[in-house]
């Protein structure tokens, strides 16, 4: 006796409890982002909030927009600002750095002993617990104690262009935002990547080779193009993940508790847009969830926005259709 | 042609039997009482048991904020059982490390809040509807609420009613290293002499900038003052109160910005980091390490503290050769007094955040709650409170208690609640002191002068704080 099933059905089955994780883990937040971000929610009328929830009752209305997009918050354009800065450069290093940093490892470095010590190494932070990660940077750049200074006097930097305090001291305060979270994050394009080179087939780098070709180019010419999928992939990732992530930050600038971190972040230059929305949804007395979701919202669309672009830019249509070439 | 994938039946019904009856499982466990212990015959009548969940948080020293609400529970069943009352008072605790304002909201959504909490954040409390006011129970019962401090009720009083009752509190000395005035000629009759001199006004800190000159120049210490690496109060609100600052309007409850204050406040600690160079300019974001073992191990002359940091030298390890400070170090090297009047004519000052006790407005028992919390804060519990967590007591009777009077620090730290001030109830006060340690950190590093601090700061503060703010020449 056989059960039948549909044959359509059969794949909903096999994938229901992932898109029932997307549904309530990505899908769920974001619509509740967009709904608590034409609110003025709050610590205040929490109680009244949830006692209305999704009624009319609930008082909707369009200022935590007209504070973002006609500069009524003093912070924002500064926020935005940072956040460019912060996105791109740390996206560099995390994917362009990255990418060298792989093929560096995979391809010029023939033993695979090596090759692997080397990629252990740079996945020590990502092992590393946050905190941790973030402690040893704050004593790394103590003026006093530290070993950074040290060691760039020993490399011959000037004293005087080294700064009193790497985290009160623009632009070396931005300089240390961008080499803490693009050095933890560089591991992961590289992980990406190196998989990816080694599963080219070594016919196709054998064949360039006995055409003559240089190692340079044969790391231009075939390795960089077989890219395209997980570079497009690491991108992406990254640049989500960037766009949200602000918990180094969080922990290096704030460190010393006891309130007013987002005031030495604005200080330092340092307030990206998602700490400014965590600040505004957990720090502040009066918790403006409202105000945090609306400012949460700008990041999911600018998000999407982007992810657009990347297909664009890499031909996700072609990507995705299947090869010419008879394998 | 229609596809069909063919499962074999005798696969699939285990499955779905074991789907199945983890579901049953899970309704009938919901369902089903536990099953009820036939009651043995008994002279006595069962006991109510009333049940009252208290929440707090803070440093691990501070977990009497939670157990001194069940040692009151304990007073009221010795009470009960002694009268024959078949009453019992059962203290559910939590306490965490840190703020639990998320967890509270939910627990509130849930409606499932604590009877008690022990917080600070009066404002979005009491205006969130999480807490209920308390005159009317301050009234009943105020023969047991008369030696509270008076001056701590300014700290409960929001929009004209009373919130909660003051749990603790501290104040914000400023401690100097007795080794090193030695080291300089003093004596010791001069310097015992120190704090009542800052306490009368004799000494200012001009006068201690000119003190902490010599001693760096003489290479006695690396810095002659350390203060905060944030916020937290001190010294800045008390310099901006010293030089007549106002922070709230009390007709209005709005926050006021006091220019001239702010500007005097400003140019001082410009004057210290950048012209006396006594002050790092770096000292927003230092570590609290690097703090504390700069002015423990005698680097540092003047340390803007807080009383709860006597007791912190004793259990932290930041003395380079001692490790933990003895208490007879500490009295044989490190004095406090009164933050001094910044300039002659002005006054010495402390400042204190006293912690409060609330009833929940989800509380059941709300008058027992309050009972409870009036006993957690009567003396002899007040003194068990303050002596093991290093502050200060909010009933002016716990100094005549014999755990109390043990503690010689406390003992003499006691007259500074005379000379104490408060930071304002106003629920934008964190949007407020962002924008002022902003300031401050650019003035202390020279980024900006103290003039153009304060023209951003004004331009910030209009914008964050709208109509809720105040701007006085």
């Amino acid at each position: 006796m056989a059960l039948k099933i549909s044959r359509k059905m059969l794949p909903w089955i096999f994938l229901a409890p992932m898109l029932m994780m997307i549904i309530f883990s990505w899908i769920a937040p974001v619509l509740l982002t967009v709904y608590l971000g034409f609110t003025d929610l709050s610590s205040k009328n929490f109680l009244d909030f949830i006692r209305n929830f999704f009624t009319e009752n609930v008082h909707l209305t369009l200022e935590n927009f007209e504070k973002i997009f006609f500069a009524k918050d003093p912070y924002v354009v500064e926020a935005l600002t940072i956040t460019a800065i912060y996105v791109v450069s740390v996206l560099s290093i995390n994917a362009i750095f990255a990418l060298v940093l792989s093929i560096a490892i995979a391809y010029f470095v023939r033993n695979e002993i090596v090759s692997m010590l080397l990629r252990v190494s740079w996945l020590i932070p990502r092992i590393m617990p946050g905190i941790i990660y973030a402690l040893v940077w704050n004593w790394f750049i103590d003026p006093k104690y530290g070993l950074l200074n040290t060691l760039l006097k020993f490399a011959g930097v000037p004293e005087a262009l080294l700064p009193e305090s790497w985290l009160l001291s623009p632009p070396y305060s931005q300089i240390l935002m961008i080499v803490v979270n693009g050095y933890v994050g560089a591991s992961f394009g590289m992980i990406i990547y190196t998989a990816a080179i080694k599963s080219i087939p070594t016919d196709i780098i054998n064949a360039a080779l006995v055409d003559g070709a240089s190692d340079f180019q044969i790391a231009r010419h075939i390795i960089v193009p077989l890219l395209k999928w997980p570079m497009l992939f690491v991108i992406s990732w990254q640049t989500l993940s960037l766009l949200s992530s602000y918990e180094y930050i969080l922990m290096i600038w704030g460190s010393g508790g006891g309130g007013g971190y987002a005031g030495i972040a604005r200080a330092a230059k340092v307030m990206v847009w998602s700490l400014y929305s965590y600040s505004k949804a957990f720090a502040a007395e009066e918790h403006l969830y409202g105000y945090a979701s609306a400012l949460s919202l700008i990041l999911v669309i600018v998000g999407v926005v982007l992810i657009i672009t990347y297909f664009k830019i890499f031909g996700f249509r072609r990507l995705m259709e299947p090869s010419r070439i008879e394998v | 042609m229609a596809y069909s994938a063919q499962i074999k039946l005798s696969t699939v019904i285990p499955v779905i039997l074991l789907i199945v009856g983890i579901i049953i499982g899970f309704v009938a466990g919901y369902a089903m009482k536990p099953p009820v212990a036939t009651p043995a015959p008994t002279p006595t009548p069962a006991v109510k048991t009333i049940k009252v969940a208290v929440w707090g948080s803070g440093s691990p020293v501070d977990v009497t904020r939670v157990d001194n609400i069940e040692r009151a529970a304990s007073i009221l069943n010795r009470l009960f059982e002694a009268v024959g009352v078949d009453v019992k008072i059962e203290v559910e605790k939590q306490f965490f490390r840190g703020d639990y304002m998320e967890k509270l909201t939910a627990a509130f959504a849930a409606e499932e809040a604590p009877d008690i909490i022990a917080m600070k954040n009066l404002p979005v409390l009491a205006d969130g509807g999480y807490v209920i006011a308390l005159d009317d129970y301050v009234e009943k019962y105020s023969d047991l609420l008369e030696d509270v401090y008076p001056v701590l009720w300014k700290s409960v009083k929001y929009k004209g009613k009373i919130w909660a009752l003051p749990q603790d509190t501290e104040a914000r000395p400023l401690y100097f290293r007795k080794d090193v005035l030695r080291q300089l000629g003093w004596s010791e009759e001069e310097i015992e002499a120190l704090p009542e001199k800052i306490k009368n006004g004799e000494v200012t800190l001009l006068d201690l900038i000119e003190v902490a000159k010599e001693a760096m120049d003489k290479g006695l210490v690396e810095w002659g003052f350390y203060h905060r690496p944030n916020f937290g109060g001190t010294p800045f609100v008390i310099l901006y109160y010293q030089y007549g600052g106002v922070l709230q309007d009390p007709e209005t409850g709005k926050l006021v910005f006091d220019k001239s204050a702010m500007l005097k406040m400003l140019q001082l600690l410009h004057r210290m980091a950048q012209v006396d160079k006594v002050l790092p300019p770096t000292m927003i974001g230092t570590s609290w390490r690097e703090i504390h073992a700069g002015f423990v191990n005698g680097r540092v002359l003047f340390w803007f503290g807080g009383t709860w940091h006597w007791a912190e030298w004793q259990r932290v390890a930041y003395h380079g050769e001692l490790g933990e400070l003895p208490e007879e170090y500490e009295w044989e090297n490190i004095g406090f007094a009164l933050v001094p009047a910044p300039e002659p004519g002005l006054k010495p000052l402390t400042l204190s955040s006293p912690y409060l006790y609330y009833v929940t407005a989800q509380s059941e028992n709300p008058e027992l709650a309050f009972l409870l919390i009036t006993l957690a804060t009567s003396a002899p519990i007040d003194a068990i409170h303050a002596v093991d967590s290093g502050h200060l007591p909010v009933r002016s009777t716990t100094v005549d208690q014999p755990y109390y009077k043990q503690s010689k620090f406390h003992r003499e730290v006691a007259y500074m609640l005379e000379h104490t001030s408060f930071e304002p109830l106003h629920p934008k006060w964190g949007a407020y002191k962002d924008a002022w340690i902003t300031a401050i950190t650019k003035v202390e590093k020279g980024e900006l002068t103290p003039e153009e601090a304060l023209q951003e700061m004004i331009t910030t503060l209009q914008a964050e704080l709208g109509d809720e703010l105040v701007i006085r020449e």
